[in-house]
């Protein structure tokens, strides 16, 4: 083993790690072996150079934001009504492209001047200005990697003196990076590693011969056991790459070592790899010899990483992903985004980001977020903090409230809520206070300052990834900091669009160095490392390669000249301390070859990139390619590099039916199960080969599988089952708890009709007591239930006062009608006191119409009085429950109402009657009961006694009403729908007739036997449609039932009780 | 097959080889216009007359263009195999070399590398994403809550008629948008190229309500002692007493008291009246009343309907901010600003006849005017 140090340089952090690691595995020794990019390199050797001459870090977001600055000045490039940020963007670009290829600005200038036509010597001239205060502002303040490279090439570097450099021969430098290594070879020696394309211009080992670099082979490197060459097929394929077909290819192994696959969409084929990356797996390969390169890691990554975690295949994601794409980044853009107190934000970043809760509501146990949200909801406070805290002290009032009234054991419980909102209104203000300064204009280093404190205050790691996390976000709002020399005050939408777009453009580190598995990244991420497998994915015509575009700021032809002028440039000078900014004549590149990359040169990287790509396989490769684009089902063709790479393969011209003769697809396992992905897909291949008996096989061993088939038979099933609301066993006797006779408990009339509606509504509602989570949004209107019992409470109130104060009966008269709508204000302010709206618009609208409906119905009451001659007389007359302490002058009656069934057992009934008119002695008297009902009054033909469960409350009314006021007659009874203005009546005749019993019995027994079947005709207002399924589906299933269950048919029978 | 001859080979021959004209071929399905025009490529560039990446191909769907990208590889790879000539081979060669780069592409397609390859000059944001049309539709929902929000959290007359009248603002649902003030919205930003088409000037009720009022009173004046029970008296009667209301009303209440007339053909009997001369007159008084009603009743909602049109254009200029803001253009944007930007400056126009100097257009019937426009400015067929 060598005692002289070497160091490899690599094209990027993980091809040095896999190397190294390879080195390990073949046991060799690590000591003084060392790999890392060149521009690692040369921030070791000069960064603390640049520092002692007083010069700051250039970051890459810096750029943007100093072109911005500077573009502000020249409309002539930033036409107006242009976003800033993204012309910036490209701007700084074009900047650090000249600044790398070492052109000066004065060319810039020439190049301008020589233009014909006044647009693009307009334009050119913009660039050069600004290019020259941007060279200026640089070379004066701060190192960016040109510079770098630049004091690099003559920094001291004790450290490399004894040391063995090579330069991997799947570089891809820069021009400025090129000149860096080429003084490496001059200074220390360094060689570059034999291997790679010497033919085609650009590429790295062409260029590095034209500087003259020396080179040595893999073999007389300490690397050698490692670096194992290509297979001859795979390297025929790479040699051929991008050629004209050539001599004839190898014999293709036995099986060929290339495999060509296409899928559905992306998700397929990431699956049909997973699969192959298993078979390989079996066969012997280690997963850590395998890569697989995603050229949109973006669109990728989440479906591999999904996939390979299920099918339990280690891997090892390479930063690829956009560091916004992390737990912490993603934290600290939802806190940003929290700053308008909009709802979904804030719970977004509450639930998601870790949050000190603790220090932040002051509660050394604070909830659980979901526990905010709940509130949160209840609070139907969707923006704006000053609605929170309105909303907020409100709850915490009306909770203390009730809390006080209840039992300790209920009590506990509301305390608890009160707690818990008082822990978020805390967390509210201080993230509140913490925000305030994002609403100002502030200089970039105050930004950076409050960003920072900001970022620190309110998102915590919580493990070592998330650290690393951390810091690279924290350096990122540092970095936005350097450049307040530079710019002034700016507001928070522009800091926010750069830290978006640094966060978008930094790479989300490794996730664990130490984990072993599947490469997977860009293939840039992977670039230099060497594996026995590497798949290739994503091979579709215009995502890869993508669509090449001029840069708009130097056109191609403009980009070509400036070279032409550097390759024929004045003599070069031989000095090591020139800069690359002097403003002498133009210098040719000590290095030529590389200079402005032009639209055809950056072609001809991506295919220099993809051919290295596919290079790195030793012994298989696999192309692959998504033939539907997922989202849209439309027809993908393969990639042009795809075609390419089948004509080098096979060695004679190709056409895409070619292709599509050699590409497999995946087979799910079916041909050999072992390779199945997950559990499931292996299960339905154990079923498709054994039949059914497998399954119950299965099942005995899966109790989830067990449960999700019996979920689908019940489902389907031609009977009624546990999953669909069947909650008794069938010849089983009823339950004591469901049966309302049984129990010994009253029913309330109002949970008899809620059955009658729908069995499944009743039974989630009031067995299981599911509340529905319904999110708030921004207040339109009053939804029909609000409207129901808001109306209720102001018809009660008007009607009690006016009998109280002996007003009675109405007339509408001008004065009943301006108290009427008084009192409808008044409960309308108190019904949004806690959660004002914020569309006042719609809400004055929805109040206009709101008393209106109060008009219409004191109207409606006046012209009863005239024709019927009823007077409102009592209100909220309750029976078989306790009486209210507010409604103590009003008639009430202890024990309900029992109806002796005709099987000898007696149903308890008790409610509330919502009114009670009587009719005056001289027109006959009696008694006329009504039960208010919002919503669309029925409009069908519906001449049943049932009527779908609707009126199923009114002749419990009627029944209670003759035991409260005995010798009275009930004369009339009825629905009455307010938004309507319509009744719909009930024949008190009928609550005693043995119809109605018989009805009653049905109802009892189907409830006691646990049958709470849906009922679809009642879906269209319910809150719980989410986990019934869609209402065709109902239909059918309901008709199925009907045919084959005799409970079924009991249901369907209640109709029949007319 | 292979040794049939098509009757028509004269005329793809010329296609073939004439490779100085132009060509309008007009055939029918299968017939092979799509391999002519693959073949016509070809030949451009095998004889050296042009550079693969001097030449525009438009079809009409993406997928029609990666095939046609697709078989032009295969038909240069084949010739390139073939060829005996080492220009000729060279010239494949140089062609699959560029291949990536070929402008073949729908109309949408080129419009974009046109205001991709010079923005500045353009007006449009450098490296602007292409907004396809869910990201379209949903800059558009930003765009329309941000107008609408700012109104109904304030004051707005005309919003507040709208609900009035129950217009629905909105309203979104399985199977779509119904007609909502909404869906008016999307479509004016969806055809924003085309001017719409609403009544500019306003209309005042003043005059309109003084001939309804002198109308009815000369009726009025007709059925005075006739008998109560004739339909015709009854109708007057009745409008008598709604003109008398309309006194002091606006606009939608006078429409309002206007539709509650009901006036109709056919009312009243002559022998009741006795009176042939007087009956006459005011019957066609009431159907002239009538028409004049159903008439106003139109203008009103004309100049209603331009009002919200004009309002609407709110959303409009929303979209517009926020679609910069995110840099993205639309299809329609595509189109409209490739043709601005050609119609507007000579030297763009220029540069692009020198980098385009063949144009060949694939299903060229499908083509509107706009992209017509486009293509002979690019062909210089017109000067913009």
């Amino acid at each position: 083993m060598p005692l002289t140090p070497t160091l490899l340089l690599v094209p990027s952090v993980s091809a040095g790690q896999i190397l190294l690691r390879r080195l390990a595995r073949e046991k060799r020794a690590l000591a003084a072996i060392s790999a890392m990019r060149p521009r690692d390199l040369a921030a070791k050797m000069a960064e603390a150079e640049c520092h002692a001459l007083g010069l700051l870090a250039w970051q890459s977001g810096h750029g943007a934001i100093l072109s911005a600055k500077l573009l502000a000045a020249h409309p002539e490039l930033l036409k107006p009504g242009l976003p800033e940020a993204p012309v910036a963007r490209v701007l700084a670009r074009t900047l650090d492209d000249l600044r790398s290829a070492g052109i000066r600005p004065a060319a810039v200038r020439r190049l301008a001047e020589r233009s014909e036509s006044p647009e693009d010597r307009s334009r050119l001239l913009g660039v050069a200005r600004i290019y020259e205060r941007y060279h200026a502002e640089i070379e004066a303040k701060f190192f960016d990697e040109t510079r770098l490279f630049a004091q690099a090439v003559t920094a001291e570097a004790p450290f490399l003196a004894q040391t063995a450099i090579f330069f991997s021969p799947d570089l891809e430098p820069r021009p400025d990076e090129l000149r860096f290594l080429k003084s490496l070879a001059t200074r220390f020696g360094a060689r570059r590693i034999e291997g790679g394309d010497t033919q085609t211009p650009g590429a790295f080992p062409r260029l590095a011969d034209a500087a003259r670099i020396p080179t040595v082979s893999w073999a007389d490197t300490v690397f050698a056991p490692v670096a194992r060459p290509s297979s001859e097929e795979i390297s025929h394929l790479t040699k051929s790459l991008f050629e004209a077909p050539g001599p004839p290819p190898p014999p293709p192994s036995r099986p060929s070592g290339i495999s060509w696959v296409t899928a559905p969409g992306e998700a397929s084929e990431v699956r049909s790899i997973a699969r192959l990356v298993l078979k390989a797996a079996r066969e012997g390969m280690p997963f850590d010899e395998m890569a697989i390169a995603l050229p949109q890691p973006d669109v990728y990554a989440p479906i591999l990483v999904d996939l390979f975690s299920r099918a339990k295949i280690p891997f090892k994601l390479h930063p690829s992903l956009p560091l916004a794409t992390g737990r912490i980044a993603r934290s600290f853009l939802l806190l940003l985004g929290s700053r308008d107190f909009d709802r979904g934000a804030l719970l977004e970043f509450l639930t998601f980001a870790p949050v000190p809760l603790a220090d932040k509501t002051g509660d050394p146990e604070p909830p659980h977020p979901s526990v905010f949200d709940q509130i949160t909801r209840e609070l139907k406070v969707v923006s704006g903090i000053d609605r929170f805290r309105k909303a907020l002290d409100h709850f915490i009032k009306e909770e203390s409230k009730a809390a006080v009234s209840l039992s300790e054991a209920h009590r506990a419980s509301r305390e608890r809520r009160v707690k818990a909102a008082r822990a978020l209104s805390s967390l509210a203000e201080a993230l509140h206070a913490a925000l305030a300064f994002t609403f100002d204009k502030l200089p970039l280093d105050q930004w950076s300052t409050e960003l920072l404190a900001l970022c620190n205050d309110w998102i915590r790691p919580t493990n070592e990834i998330e650290e690393t996390e951390h810091q690279l976000v924290r350096e990122t709002l540092e970095e936005i900091g350097a450049l307040a020399t530079v710019s002034p005050a700016v507001s928070f939408d522009r800091v926010l669009s750069v830290i978006e777009a640094q966060l978008d453009r930094k790479r989300r580190p490794l996730e664990e160095r130490s984990r072993v598995g599947v490469h997977v990244g860009s293939p840039e991420a992977l670039s230099g490392g060497r594996f026995r497998f590497v798949a290739f994915l994503g091979l579709v015509e215009g995502r890869f390669p993508g669509v090449f575009r001029p840069d708009p700021f130097l056109l191609d032809p403009e980009r070509q000249a400036l070279n032409d002028e550097i390759a024929a440039g004045a003599p070069r000078r031989a000095t090591a301390q020139r800069s690359l900014f002097d403003d002498d004549e133009n210098v040719p590149d000590p290095v030529s070859g590389l200079s402005l990359a032009t639209t055809a040169s950056r072609v001809a990287q991506v295919r220099r990139m993809f051919t290295r790509t596919l290079g790195q396989a030793e012994e298989s490769l696999i192309l692959s390619y998504p033939r539907a684009d997922e989202q849209t089902g439309r027809e993908r063709l393969p990639s042009l590099f795809l075609m390419a790479a089948l004509q080098a393969f096979k060695g004679a011209a190709v056409t895409a039916e070619d292709l599509h003769k050699i590409a497999t697809e995946d087979e799910d396992g079916h041909t050999d199960i072992d390779l199945s992905i997950d559990m499931g897909e292996r299960d339905t291949e154990v079923v498709a080969r054994h039949g059914v008996q497998a399954l119950a096989w299965l099942e005995s061993d899966r109790p989830f599988l067990r449960s999700a088939h019996e979920l689908s038979r019940g489902r389907s099933a031609k009977r009624l089952s546990a999953f669909d609301g069947l909650v008794g066993a069938e010849g089983e006797d009823t339950h004591p708890r469901l049966d309302p006779i049984k129990s010994g408990q009253a029913i309330s009339a109002s949970r008899i009709a809620a059955f009658g509606e729908c069995g499944f509504r009743y039974f989630l509602r009031y067995v299981l007591r599911l509340e529905p989570a319904i999110e708030p949004e921004e207040r339109r209107k009053l939804d029909p239930l609000e409207k129901g019992t808001l109306f209720h409470e102001v018809a009660e109130l008007f009607l009690r006062e006016r009998r109280d104060q002996g007003g009675l009966p109405i007339r509408n008269t001008e004065e009943e009608r301006v108290r009427l709508l008084a009192l409808g204000d008044e409960r309308l302010e108190a019904w949004v006191e806690g959660s004002p709206p914020r569309l006042v618009l719609l809400w004055r609208a929805e109040k206009k119409v709101f008393l209106t409906l109060l008009s219409d119905w004191l109207a409606r009451e006046a012209e009863n009085y005239r024709t019927k001659k009823t007077t409102p007389a009592h209100f909220e007359v309750s029976f078989g429950m306790p009486h209210r302490r507010s409604n103590t002058n009003e008639p009430h009656r202890d024990l309900p109402v029992e109806i002796a069934l005709d099987d000898g057992r007696v149903l308890k009934i008790s409610g509330q009657i919502d009114r009670i008119d009587r009719i005056d002695a001289k027109d006959g008297g009696g008694l006329v009961l009504r039960d208010y009902k919002t919503g669309k009054a029925p409009t069908d033909n519906d001449a049943s006694l049932f009527k779908g469960g609707r009126q199923l409350q009114i002749p419990f009314y009627i029944l209670a009403a003759q035991e409260i006021f005995p010798g009275e007659k009930v004369v009339e009874a009825f629905l009455d729908y307010v938004n309507a203005g319509r009744q719909v009546a009930f024949s008190p005749a009928k609550a005693t007739s043995a119809t109605f019993r018989a009805l009653l019995l049905r109802i009892a027994d189907l409830m006691g036997h646990g049958v709470f079947m849906q009922e679809p005709s009642a879906c269209t207002f319910c809150d719980f449609t989410a986990v019934c399924g869609p209402n065709p589906v109902l239909e059918s299933r309901k008709r199925r039932r009907r045919l084959h269950d005799p409970l079924a048919r009991q249901v369907a029978e209640l109709k029949q009780f007319a | 097959m292979s040794g049939l001859i098509p009757q028509d080979e004269a005329v793809r021959q010329r296609v073939r080889t004439e490779l100085g004209t132009s060509f309008v071929i007009s055939a029918g399905a299968g017939t092979g216009k799509t391999t002519l025009l693959i073949d016509r490529i070809v030949a451009i560039v095998l004889t050296g007359h042009l550079k693969l990446e001097q030449i525009a191909a438009v079809t009409f769907t993406e997928n029609a263009a990666t095939t046609l990208k697709l078989r032009l590889r295969d038909a240069l790879e084949r010739a390139r195999a073939e060829a005996d000539d080492p220009s000729v081979v060279a010239r494949a060669s140089e062609g699959l070399a560029s291949i990536e780069r070929a402008q073949v592409s729908t109309i949408h397609a080129l419009c974009t590398a046109i205001l991709q390859e010079r923005p500045i000059e353009a007006g449009v944001t450098p490296g602007f994403r292409v907004a396809d049309e869910a990201l379209s539709d949903f800059i558009f929902e930003e765009a329309w809550e941000e107008w609408l929000q700012d109104r109904l959290t304030g004051y707005d007359d005309l919003l507040e008629a709208v609900i009035l009248s129950r217009i629905p603002l909105e309203k979104i649902s399985p199977i779509g948008d119904p007609m909502t003030l909404r869906k008016l919205a999307r479509r004016l930003v969806a055809q924003r190229d085309l001017m719409p088409h609403i009544a500019t000037a306003g209309i005042d009720p003043k005059p309109v309500r003084d001939w309804f009022a002198t109308k009815i009173a000369r009726a009025y004046e007709l059925i005075q002692e006739k008998p109560e029970a004739d339909t015709l008296v009854a109708a007057v009667r009745s409008l008598h007493a709604e003109i008398a209301k309309t006194k002091g009303l606006d606009d939608p209440d006078l429409i309002v008291a206007h539709r509650s007339l009901r006036l109709r053909k056919g009312l009243g009997n002559k022998r009741m009246w006795k009176a042939d001369e007087a009956f006459d007159e005011c019957r066609a008084l009431t159907l002239e009343i009538a028409e004049r009603g159903a008439a106003w009743e139109k203008e009103k909602n004309a100049s209603f309907y331009s009002g919200l049109v004009l309002a609407l254009q709110g959303v409009q200029s929303i979209y517009e901010r926020r679609k910069n803001e995110a840099g993205v253009l639309d299809y329609v944007d595509l189109l409209v600003k490739a043709a601005e930007a050609l119609r507007g400056n000579a030297s763009l126009r220029s540069y692009f006849r020198r980098k385009f100097r063949a144009i060949i257009v694939d299903e060229y019937q499908d083509t509107d005017p706009l992209q017509v426009e486009i293509i002979e400015m690019l062909a210089g067929l017109s000067g913009g």
